[in-house]
């Protein structure tokens, strides 16, 4: 029963980068219990942006594990992710 | 790249510098006209931050980036921290100290870096205008504040 509840559950994302935001307007309502990368992979594709390797996902400043759903990042409701990439270095 | 194609790629990446993502950050855009992308970084905490970039030949060349408090005033040292972005050592063309990453004119006339041109990060996913701000204020992020 836990199960099913929990596959009941959804939330509304928004993915904002420097390039534009995905959707363009709104929200996307996706399951609380899918991969964060899926949403990241379309706001990627959406915003022709090639190449997230060493990106980074951070919500209100946290940063959070694409790999894991939102329920596992400990998010729910409405999620706005701030994606982009992380610092490089000369030294 | 004559200036007309290069204020017209400038125009294009920070026209998305606005609204929620510049909400969400806390960053405040001092200026956006071509040449100049002026932008100041804020965070509970931390001193906050201008980044100013100089980008003529856009984006033939990459930007010169200049820091500075938020009255305008350059800075002399730099945040230190574990990210080796913000160099405190001064830079043989702009007698300051700078920041030491890929996209940063800087980086790349250093003697240490002369080997790394620019033109193997240019069209790369982050190196737009807008990515390189980033990778600033996510090493400024985990600088001691």
């Amino acid at each position: 029963m836990a199960n099913e509840h929990s596959n009941d559950k959804h939330v509304e994302v928004a993915v904002v980068t420097t390039s534009g935001r995905y959707p363009n307007t709104g929200t996307d309502r996706v399951p609380a219990n899918q991969p964060v990368s899926v949403v990241l992979k379309k706001a990627a594709k959406d915003l022709n942006i090639v190449d997230t390797t060493n990106w980074v996902a951070r919500v209100s400043n946290r940063e959070i594990d694409p790999a894991k759903n939102y329920e596992e990042n400990d998010l729910s409701g409405t999620v706005t992710i701030d994606y982009g990439p992380r610092e490089g270095g000369g030294g | 790249m004559n200036r007309l194609a290069s204020t017209a790629l400038f125009d294009d990446q920070v026209k998305t510098l606005e609204g929620e993502i510049i909400a969400i950050r806390r960053w405040t855009v001092f200026s956006r006209t071509f040449p100049i992308l002026d932008v100041g970084f804020e965070h509970d905490g931390r001193s906050p931050l201008r980044v100013q970039m100089n980008c003529e030949d856009w984006n033939e060349l990459p930007p010169w980036i200049t820091l500075l408090a938020f009255d305008g005033t350059i800075l002399t040292s730099l945040p230190t921290g574990p990210t080796n972005v913000f160099n405190q050592s001064r830079h043989d063309i702009t007698k300051r100290p700078f920041i030491c990453m890929a996209g940063s004119r800087e980086y790349h006339t250093h003697p240490s870096h002369l080997a790394d041109i620019w033109e193997n990060y240019k069209s790369r996913s982050g190196y737009e205008l807008g990515g390189l701000l980033t990778q600033i204020w996510s090493a400024w992020l985990k600088s001691t504040p």
